[in-house]
């Protein structure tokens, strides 16, 4: 399973609805996922990826992470994790 | 109804192990905030607290006293000791029965639990010390001072998370004041700096790795402090006839409710704690002098207290000072109301104003008259101290010099 997949499956199941009807440009509020539901999201990222993710929600604030898309968030984990390879090479 | 003043007060902290020692700290803007020293600290991704420094549990008490005693209990015994000493107060049999304990705590005795685990679990050993329970209980703290003094009046503990000691004052405040009680002894304690109790906040996402920095443009969240502050409060013709050396009045404590959500807080249920313990004591915003903020150094609690106290506090002549001395002492969680109000107390008494520190840059979305950096000389004779909780649970408390 590759980390776009991952992601919507765990954004899925914390939003209590299917993989298929998460679209790409939803927003995590717009999926009724509150600042509760997020920092349980990215836990559950970091234990299915087995990563640690050193993220403090006073630096990012709930309020925008709510408002980033799917799309946004697939893509900051595709380029933290990128980022976290090439440090192990 | 009776009038209930404060008479004594004692404190432990990451700032002294006593109250006059903290208050200097406190006005000196010293902080007890640094690396911490702890088992597997190298797991941690925040490293930093307010520990006590240089503890030696037997300096304080005796070796059989000290196994069944947590250090959330330690702390409060401690201050619970100065307190009563300092208050010139003398527990007669029949006083006895008419004063009793109240002492919140968020955590209770978590390193009892988390050193017992550790050895069940990790040690693999099939056998533990007997006191367990009656060290990790949370009203092993209160219960422990009431069978030191022999006190027989009402006493349990409170546990409401962040409000914990305000709670706790206000339902000793309470017991006083509709005649329940003559002398109640309360205030808060907590020890949750253990390795566990550090794991679970991380969790949470709202530590801060760079210090506590309260309404600052940089704020990056909260620390955790550890420590205890016990006051005793008493009915006031008992002791003002004792010539009793009355510290301040308590004139009201508020207790409210968010009914909202769990971790997030609400602006409405701030601006009703402050509302009703002004209601309840006939204040009028105008006469504060100074506000203890509940000041985590959140992103959004500090933003969202700002925007509550201007609202209060927008028509007065001269608008209150502000401070959050958890820059100092640290997030001390159910403790955390309790040693507040100790600079609350400082105020009203030396008319000094002390400091949130770490202040580096103004957040232009934060409007308050912050003292920050050094303590500010201010004639002062009300008081407020807020504390607002996890759980959605909101207390404030108003202090007045007699």
């Amino acid at each position: 399973m590759n980390i776009k997949e991952v992601i919507i499956e765990i954004l899925a199941d914390k939003a209590l609805l299917n993989s298929c009807d998460i679209c790409m440009n939803d927003s995590l509020v717009d999926l009724g996922i509150d600042s509760m539901g997020l920092v349980e999201f990215l836990f559950s990222v970091e234990e299915q990826l087995d990563l640690d993710f050193d993220i403090n929600l006073n630096l990012e604030t709930s309020k925008d992470f709510g408002l980033i898309t799917v799309e946004e968030v697939i893509n900051s984990f595709e380029r933290i994790i990128n980022e976290k390879d090439l440090d192990r090479n | 109804m009776k009038r209930v003043v404060i008479t004594g007060q004692g404190t432990i902290n990451s700032l002294g192990f006593n109250v006059s020692d903290t208050n200097l700290a406190l006005m000196s803007g010293h902080t007890g905030i640094q690396k911490l020293d702890l088992n597997n600290s190298e797991l941690l991704r925040v490293n930093i607290g307010a520990q006590i420094q240089n503890y030696d549990p037997h300096v304080f008490f005796k070796k059989n006293e000290i196994s069944l005693l947590d250090h959330f209990s330690q702390y409060a015994l401690i201050s619970a000791s100065e307190a009563i000493n300092s208050s010139g107060l003398v527990i007669t049999d029949e006083l006895s029965e008419e004063t009793g304990v109240i002492i919140g705590s968020a955590g209770g005795g978590l390193s009892t639990q988390e050193d017992n685990y550790r050895l069940v679990f990790e040690g693999k050993k099939n056998r533990v010390h007997p006191f367990i329970v009656p060290k990790m209980m949370h009203n092993a703290a209160a219960s422990n001072i009431a069978k030191r003094y022999s006190l027989k009046g009402v006493t349990y503990s409170v546990s409401s998370a962040c409000a914990s000691s305000n709670h706790a004052i206000a339902n000793a405040f309470n017991l006083i004041k509709f005649g329940e009680a003559r002398v109640m002894i309360a205030g808060g304690s907590d020890a949750m700096l253990t390795f566990g109790g550090m794991k679970a906040w991380e969790g949470l996402r709202v530590l801060s790795k760079t210090g506590c920095r309260p309404f600052c443009l940089s704020r990056d969240g909260l620390v955790q402090g550890e420590g205890a502050a016990v006051f005793v409060l008493e009915e006031y013709t008992h002791a003002y006839k004792r010539g009793a050396n009355i510290l301040a009045e308590i004139k009201s404590c508020s207790m409210t409710s968010d009914g909202y959500d769990l971790v997030a807080p609400s602006a409405d249920g701030m601006k009703k704690a402050i509302m009703k313990s002004l209601y309840n004591s006939g204040i009028s915003a105008d006469d504060v002098d100074y506000v203890n903020a509940h000041g985590t150094g959140t992103k959004i609690n500090d933003q969202m207290e700002s925007d509550v106290i201007n609202f209060i506090f927008s028509n007065n002549r001269i608008s209150p000072k502000v401070s959050s001395t958890k820059s100092a002492h640290g997030h001390v969680m159910g403790a955390t109301g309790a040693i507040e109000l100790l600079s609350c107390i400082l105020a009203l008494r030396e008319h000094v104003i002390v400091p949130t520190l770490g202040f580096v840059k103004r957040d232009p979305k934060i409007r308050l008259d912050l003292v920050c950096g050094d303590a500010q000389q201010k004639r002062v004779e009300t008081v407020i101290s807020n504390s607002f909780a996890f759980g959605g649970l909101n207390s404030t408390i108003i202090l007045q010099s007699v």
